[in-house]
């Protein structure tokens, strides 16, 4: 590796790319520091997204596409159904986490040594949805209710609902259950419907985090990546992964979900054959039209692939093309989250962050 | 010195109008009304929700139960009407919120202020290009804006945060003119904002308190506009506006 490549894949980091959109620690006050998220989420497994009793798909009208008039009906995937499972997600990694570092006794943590300082955090028991610590990264990032007279945590990552990029009747399959009685070998009332959205649909989506800190950030990306599986009976379906496309960040969110989908609708000509980096572009190409809306379109930075002249080798998130250097902004951000370590010193800072936090909220 | 002004000129107390034409894109959901379990939304959206989510404003801390309008209202970089939409359509939903511990919505001797289970009636997502804003399911209304601020067109709205788009088009005329003669404004009216008489109307029952979806008002201040051929723009000046520039009353 050349020094210039050197300090090149140095330059490039997430406080590089995204600082001026970043806050050193929560603070209870929320900024109009916005980062947005956006993501295919792709199903792999027959999954039910549904909220009724009927049991039936929940979904929307809207239009075909972004041009197109003609009024279809999309299958919706609540944010509430995004939320639970990502904040689920997050507390069950934080606590396996913590837990690989020493484990929870007497309510007490401790994260090891850092220059002989012994760190020592106290850790509660928290889960959803009654017993919130309100102590913890997730609570103070998701958001969190006292139940006495403690100050409240407003949310600071934002949910919206996804609408599938195909109609609903091409995604839509409706499948027989039977549950056969060994004894008798009759299915009996145990015979009913499924009515569930096929695999490889997608689903644009895009998750929104207020003035968050670097850590936080990482900790979104992670639980992006590593959540899998979504909506109702996930014992037998509901797998779906989550590509990170994109993300922009400025002093505002520059585009909704569902224009999200129905701008992606018009370019979704084969979508499945175009490879990541592709999609990323059809992304920032998208960002761009929607920047005309903004009310501070300077403030605006969307990642996107970086140009420069060069002469180093193909490693990392620098790829040489005829003497340029390419650096995948994207890439970069997603590879320094996935490769964050969740030790003791990053959960030391995140926990210390949300004591702060709350003393000063106190 | 308001007694002898018939007209003034808001751009000299820079302050600038804007027309919003406001599209969902999300289920909408805040409690007009409740009733055992059913939570309702109406198409409404009052000048205070809108005027928080333009400045993007939230309490991340807030200390006892009663709500600071006015206070927070004073230092905002604007100030919105009231919205209607008048063809928003409506759906029920059915919400529940899963308890780790025994994988229920909850029993119904907590006493916790989380949801556990129950239905909502929510306003349905919709989409216009920014070609058609004048489509009747948008949320219509006017901005006032302090000091050259410029509003975002993506906002959130409601108890879930949702997401909506909004078309801006700037206000040309800025001068408001004093009309003793009854006027209808095109836009819902907050009772709080006339300045004038309230001579009749159509009230919306929305928290935190009602307004005028159509009011006759007259003795008020009022910005008109030619929109097209057969409508205009007739703005009443909210009062806080008016107070702004140091006018209270009418001619």
């Amino acid at each position: 590796m050349t020094d210039s490549k050197t300090k090149k894949e140095e330059r490039m980091d997430i406080n590089t790319l995204l600082g001026d959109y970043l806050v050193e620690k929560p603070e209870p006050i929320i900024g109009a520091k916005t980062i947005q998220i956006f993501l295919i989420r792709e199903i792999l497994d027959y999954t039910a997204l549904r909220t009724e009793d009927t049991k039936e798909l929940n979904t929307v009208a809207t239009p075909l596409s972004i041009n197109s008039k003609e009024q279809i009906s999309r299958v919706a995937f609540f944010a509430s159904k995004q939320k639970a499972v990502e904040s689920r997600e997050l507390e069950r990694m934080l606590r396996t986490a913590v837990e690989k570092q020493g484990g929870i006794e007497n309510d007490k943590l401790e994260l090891g040594d850092n220059n002989n300082e012994k760190k020592v955090k106290k850790i509660k028991q928290c889960y959803l949805k009654d017993k919130l610590c309100m102590e913890c990264p997730r609570c103070v990032l998701y958001g969190a209710t006292a139940l006495s007279q403690e100050a409240n945590i407003k949310h600071r990552i934002e949910y919206s609902t996804a609408f599938s990029l195909l109609p609903w009747d091409d995604i839509e399959e409706t499948i027989t259950f039977n549950a056969i009685n060994d004894k008798n070998i009759m299915t009996g009332q145990a015979l009913g419907s499924r009515y569930v959205v096929k695999p490889a649909t997608i689903f644009p989506s895009i998750v929104t985090l207020k003035s968050v800190s670097r850590e936080e950030l990482i900790l979104t990306i992670k639980t992006l990546l590593s959540a899998k599986s979504y909506g109702a009976e996930t014992r037998i379906g509901g797998d779906i992964r989550n590509h990170i496309v994109g993300i922009a960040a400025g002093w505002e969110e520059i585009i909704t979900p569902l224009e999200f989908t129905l701008e992606l609708y018009d370019k979704k000509i084969n979508i499945e054959d175009k490879t990541s980096l592709e999609i990323e572009q059809t992304v920032v190409a998208i960002l761009r039209d929607y920047l005309q809306y903004t009310a501070n379109p300077d403030k605006i930075k969307i990642l996107d692939d970086k140009k420069e002249e060069g002469n180093g080798a193909n490693t990392g998130n620098v790829q040489e093309n005829g003497g340029q250097e390419i650096v995948d902004e994207l890439k970069t951000v997603i590879d320094e989250a996935r490769n964050q370590q969740l030790g003791s010193d990053f959960l030391y800072k995140i926990y210390k962050d949300v004591q702060k936090f709350r003393e000063t909220q106190s | 010195m308001s007694d002898i002004l018939d007209k003034i000129n808001l751009s000299e107390h820079n302050i600038q109008t804007f027309y919003g034409c406001l599209f969902l894109h999300d289920f909408l959901w805040f409690s007009s009304s409740e009733i055992s379990r059913i939570s309702t939304t109406i198409p409404v959206i009052h000048n205070y929700a809108l005027t928080y989510a333009i400045n993007q404003f939230s309490y991340a801390i807030y200390q006892g139960n009663t709500p600071r309008y006015f206070e927070d209202l004073e230092k905002f970089s604007c100030y919105s009407t009231p919205a209607r939409s008048f063809a928003s359509r409506r759906e029920s939903i059915m919400y529940n919120a899963i308890d780790d511990l025994r994988q229920t919505p909850g029993r119904d001797t907590d006493k916790y202020n989380s949801p556990k289970y129950g239905f909502k009636t929510v306003l349905v997502p919709e989409f216009a290009s920014r070609f058609e804003k004048e489509n009747p399911i948008a949320f219509k209304f006017y901005l006032f804006t302090f000091n050259g601020f410029i509003p975002p067109s993506v906002v959130r709205l409601g108890k879930k945060n949702i997401p909506a788009r909004i078309y801006w088009e700037q206000i040309q005329s800025s001068t408001a003119q004093f009309s003793p003669d009854e006027k209808s404004p095109s836009h819902p009216v907050n009772p709080l904002d006339v300045n004038g008489e309230i001579t009749g109307g159509i009230i919306s029952k929305i928290p935190p308190h009602s307004f005028y979806r159509y009011a006759s008002i007259k003795n008020d201040w009022f910005i008109e506009q030619k929109k097209d051929k057969s409508e205009k723009h007739i703005i009443q000046i909210p009062k806080r506006i008016l107070q702004r520039m140091g006018l209270t009353n009418g001619s």
